[in-house]
């Protein structure tokens, strides 16, 4: 029983470490990418004030960056998550064919 | 007992199996950067109108000799990050279908995986071996071939790629291969370098 219950830790712990992966590599950073050109509104002028009180200038807007016309290079690589997903492949296969023995072994004789 | 505990560990081995088959496939069919409708590049309305009007100058494959290299063309755009979108497998070559065409003006440009998610080898694993010099065909839809001569080779840092230069729209008929090199970044998935080898059309 404690056997298949440290079975059951390993397999919750691949499932999430896989998950992981999975959402990691989604998660890549662009090169080259395009640059977005907003630019931001001028601050307004605020209203001159009525008895006395003067008027404060607005916020000056900001400039975005300025955007480019040029699509960035291609990510034409994954070879750096190999060793991770080989971990991954080694140790669910071996939980996978120990736990497939158990479960289908012959009873023992008595 | 026996039989919960039987049936315990044959859901063990169905979870690990499931998992052991999703990473398998994950591994050998992932492609970084999921493809997109352009919207925010270039005017591409001269690239458009170059392929309405060549249809048949379509490239289906490239060949490199020196490298055996005879690999199927793929279509690509962009991905949602702005970057140039690469084959669905890494056997193919991905041609970035809003640039000109291989043989009409300008720098029409394939991209080629170097490896997979098992480190198994790309199209364009050993691209950095090529020679200037080397011969590089481009088979068209027509069935013509077009001549290609290697000028240079160069390996760029990922922040300093001379993007402009490799996409160029205009001048004369070039092809440009790119590819990964250098590094792998493990934090950006990607590695640290991109490999461009850059031709000229010979005829």
């Amino acid at each position: 029983m404690k056997r298949i219950l440290t079975s059951l830790a390993i397999v919750s712990a691949l499932a999430f470490t896989s998950a992981a992966g999975v959402a990691s590599a989604q998660s890549i950073i662009p090169t080259g990418q395009t640059g977005s050109s907003t630019t931001g509104t001028t601050g307004t002028t605020g209203p001159t004030g009525t008895t006395g009180t003067t008027g404060t200038t607005g916020t000056t807007g900001t400039t975005g960056k300025t955007g480019s016309s040029t699509v960035g290079v291609p990510n034409t690589g994954a070879g750096g998550d190999a060793p991770m997903n080989y971990a991954i492949l080694a140790t669910s296969a071996a939980i996978a064919i120990a736990a497939a023995a158990y479960a289908f072994r012959k009873p023992q004789a008595r | 007992m026996n039989m919960v505990k039987r049936t315990i560990a044959g859901l063990v081995a169905l979870v690990a199996a499931f998992i052991f088959s999703t990473t398998l496939v994950q591994a050998l069919l992932y492609v970084p950067g999921t493809e997109v409708t352009a919207t925010n590049t270039a005017d591409t309305s001269a690239i458009e109108a170059t392929h309405k009007a060549a249809p048949n100058a379509y490239p289906v494959r490239l060949i490199i000799p020196s490298l055996n290299i005879n690999a199927n063309v793929q279509y690509v755009g962009i991905t949602a990050h702005g970057s140039m979108a690469v084959p669905n497998n890494f056997t193919d070559v991905g041609w970035y279908k809003y640039g000109p065409v291989p043989g009409s003006n300008g720098s029409a440009v394939l991209a080629g995986h170097v490896d997979n998610a098992l480190a198994l080898p790309g199209v364009f694993k050993h691209l950095q071996d090529i020679q200037p010099g080397a011969d590089v065909y481009i088979e068209q839809k027509n069935g013509e071939q077009l001549h290609f001569i290697v000028d240079d080779v160069e390996a760029y840092d990922v922040t300093d790629v001379p993007t402009d230069k490799i996409f160029e729209n205009t001048g004369t008929p070039r092809l440009n291969l790119v590819t990964c090199d250098g590094t792998w970044i493990q934090s950006q998935h990607q590695y640290d370098q991109r490999l461009v080898v850059y031709t000229h059309l010979a005829s």
